[in-house]
């Protein structure tokens, strides 16, 4: 691995250092990253000033909301090409925005992808209780990092084995070196260039990888044998999805739903009276609100293959229902099919977009 | 596929709190047209994020990278839809945890869409009427005491007189044939307490609030000038109205407005009536048995007048209440010009109100706000129960001691 130590400083530091460096002499347009404001929340926002940086966060304890592959989509989507933008990504951001990038809804030429390390983050509703105690979310994650444990956050980091994007143009890896330095990996040709440009010395480094995934890998099995469980049949998924509301929150906040208008949002979904009378005698009875678990299976059937699996459904759900389970579930098995790793190559072709003759056999009989 | 440039500027504080939104979707379960629909696009996470991608584009992260972008014009078209398919009523900003306060937002938003040009089919014909009139019904300013002509209380109530006290009567109550009654009531009590009080007859125009909801702020101004004008010539120390939204538009947006303190404290009824009781200028006998109130969104969460209403009602009858109240009070559908928009889901909204009512068992609801009264009692129609409605004002006026 290729990549430059900075040693000693604190991480966050370090990261606004180089960032400084890049701006001072030129060679960023602007950084999309987070800024924190006076009561300590923290939302997206652009930097380009490096005055401005004082206020960035760095490694942040929450993805609020719209991912910053979301962001990257808007910023992007309508051809931009002007100046580099570096944006602070979460390893699971960056693979959702090489997703994006497949299905033209962001252009790679522009962006500087920095993928800062990362062990997992908080649930939106932890961070704002956390804020309003008087604790500092983003020191005891910090903290939780160095000492390895993940028992607070969110339950798709636990089981989550991307700490590192596996495609980034640079990514920042602080957590085992415990608080004392920054190494940039420089994983492309962007991204080493840039810390040539910087004046830094790129030098084979060692490659360390992080103690958790094993237990991660246990956890995860024991986590999808779970999920398996809960979703085994029909009468099951009508149980699972019993509670939803339809409010669709959960497309909202997805970094890989990619239409432009959801069909589900569409006004063919507001039936008249008679036709609801006309469905009962066949069905006998039916869920309400209709067309909830078709809307989540045909969302699944958009996204699964590429599902990033950063659970923010879950996080937006209004009634907790336990989304990661079925939507984790379902592109595990998915990209096993089609040997697909979302996130892994912005050249490979996203299976949902591919057809040849001779796929999937067993399902077609070879037709 | 038409694109269209969309000029929308938003303070700095308050593009802060719109980018705050997390999408937690704590929101979500009490937005009363959710509730009643059940369609994710009344929702505020959907609203909001609509809200974001025009912002963005005109004066945000997007357009400080390629300047101004162009949207479709179908999605601006389907973002006003759903914007004025809200009452406005706040339940939003009472759940949320960010402080993105939507309900300001929201009011913003109708504001960028009414400067665009985009306002919804069912507004033209009322805008119009609006513009010409001076009240959003469509009256005329001869009509403004028509509800006093009719009750022949012409030359026993002061009109345009230096007086201490000035009743603001506002558009619902005096142009509504179900509301007239709530103008009379408060007529009756500010009569029979010796009230040195007075109306301000046809120099009374309407409080401007409707503007706001529409987004022309500079009506809104005018209408503001004009009715600050009007009450300080009379030299009134405080203004009482009925009116939730009047109460709110006058204490709150008129000093904003104006850019200046106002000369005069402003009331809700409730609280006159309340102080009164408690000076012990006034008595009421227990003259009903069992009553449940039904908390105004503006006057409770808006304004955090809750405890007045009750201590009234205590003093005429049992006081039933209803599981959403106070602070967390569910809309009745008729705020934020829900009902010109779309009476159907305004109604379905008053009928999910009205059945927590008769859950209660209680015989009468009462409210204090005249659009709650014509929402609740239409949805009581649709329903087909025989639950009265009635404004806070006409039980007490009916069971005045004396």
């Amino acid at each position: 691995m290729k990549g430059v130590f900075i040693p000693e400083r604190d991480p966050r530091d370090a990261i606004r250092f180089v960032l400084r460096q890049a701006m001072e002499k030129g060679l960023l347009g602007g950084i999309l990253g987070y800024r924190r404001n006076n009561s300590g929340l923290i939302y997206p926002y652009l930097f380009t000033s490096k005055e401005e940086l004082s206020q960035l966060v760095p490694i942040s304890p929450v993805i609020s909301g719209y991912s910053m592959a979301t962001l990257s989509s808007w910023i992007t989507t309508n051809g931009y090409s002007g100046e580099k933008i570096a944006v602070l990504l979460k390893p699971c951001e960056t693979r959702a925005v090489i997703e994006l990038s497949k299905f033209d809804q962001v252009s790679l030429e522009n962006l500087l992808l920095m993928t800062v390390e990362c062990l997992g983050t908080y649930h939106v509703l932890d961070f704002i209780d956390m804020i309003e105690g008087g604790e500092s979310p983003e020191e005891s994650l910090l903290k939780s990092y160095y000492s390895r444990e993940d028992d607070a956050f969110r339950e798709a980091c636990k089981i989550c084995m991307y700490p590192k994007a596996p495609y980034s143009d640079l990514n920042l890896c602080f957590i085992s070196l415990g608080g004392k330095g920054l190494v940039v990996e420089t994983s492309s040709e962007k991204g080493y260039h840039l810390m040539e440009k910087l004046g830094f010395s790129v030098q084979e480094l060692e490659d360390e990888a992080l103690e958790v995934i094993d237990i991660r890998k246990e956890r995860r099995k024991e986590f999808l044998e779970k999920s398996r469980q809960d979703l085994a049949g029909p009468e099951k998924i009508n149980e699972f999805f019993q509670d939803c509301i339809n409010c669709h929150n959960c497309m909202e906040v997805c970094p890989i739903c990619f239409c432009e208008e959801c069909f589900f949002d569409a006004d063919r979904y507001e039936y008249v009276t008679r036709r609801f009378l006309n469905w009962s005698p066949k069905e006998g009875t039916f869920p309400l609100p209709e067309a909830k678990i078709q809307f989540h299976l045909g969302r699944a059937l958009h996204m699964s293959t590429s599902c990033i699996t950063c659970g923010l459904c879950q996080q937006a759900c209004p009634k907790q229902i336990k989304l990661s389970e079925f939507f984790i579930l379902l592109a595990e098995e998915n990209q096993a099919l089609f040997d697909y790793v979302p996130g892994r190559d912005p050249e490979e072709k996203p299976p949902i977009r591919e057809f040849y003759e001779e796929e999937l056999e067993e399902y077609t009989g070879g037709t | 596929m038409r694109l269209v440039y969309v000029k929308a500027e938003l303070e700095p504080e308050e593009l802060e709190r719109l980018r705050l939104c997390t999408a937690c979707g704590e929101c979500i379960v009490e937005c009363p047209v959710f509730k009643a629909t059940g369609n994710s696009k009344h929702l505020p996470v959907n609203k909001g994020r609509a809200l974001r991608r025009i912002v963005e584009r005109s004066q945000g992260i997007v357009s400080s990278l390629q300047g101004q972008v162009p949207l479709r014009e179908y999605f601006m078209r389907s973002s006003v839809s759903k914007l004025y398919e809200c009452t406005l009523c706040g339940a939003c900003t009472e759940q949320c945890k960010f402080d993105v306060k939507p309900d300001d937002l929201w009011y913003q938003f109708r504001r960028i869409m009414y400067e665009n040009g985009f306002i919804p089919e069912g507004m033209k014909v009322l805008i119009t009427a609006f513009k010409e009139k001076g009240d959003p019904y469509g009256m005329g300013r001869k009509m403004r005491l028509y509800w006093a002509k009719r009750a022949k209380l012409i030359g026993k109530i002061p009109i345009n007189r230096k007086a201490k006290t000035v009743y603001f009567v506002g558009c619902t109550t005096a142009f509504t044939r179900i509301n007239r009654v709530s103008a009379v009531s408060m007529a009756q009590i500010l009569n029979a307490v010796g009230e040195e009080w007075t109306l301000l007859g046809d120099e009374e125009v309407c409080c401007g609030a409707p503007w706001l909801m529409i987004g022309d702020v500079n009506s809104a101004k005018e209408s503001a000038k004009r009715n600050v004008e009007a009450i300080e010539r009379l030299g009134a120390e405080r203004v009482v109205t009925t009116c939730p939204t009047c109460f709110k538009q006058l204490k709150v947006a008129y000093p904003k407005l104006l850019e200046r303190e106002l000369g005069f404290e402003v009331i809700h009824a409730t609280q006159l009536i309340s102080s009164y009781l408690m000076d012990g200028m006034l008595s009421l006998r227990e003259g009903i048995r069992e009553i449940v109130y039904h908390d105004p969104c503006e006057l409770a969460r808006q304004m955090g007048v809750i405890e007045e209403p009750r201590f009234i009602l205590t003093k005429l009858g049992v006081l039933k209440e209803l599981e959403k109240r106070g602070l967390e009070t569910q809309c009745c559908g008729g705020g934020g010009f829900l009902r010109a928009i779309n009476e159907e889901i305004s109604v379905k909204v008053a009928q999910l109100r009205v059945n927590q009512a008769l859950e209660t068992g209680a015989g009468i609801l009462a409210t204090s706000c005249p659009s709650c009264k014509m929402n609740l009692s239409e949805g009581a129609k649709v329903l087909n129960t025989n639950i009265d409605v009635v404004d806070l004002v006409e039980v007490v006026a009916r069971n005045i001691e004396v």
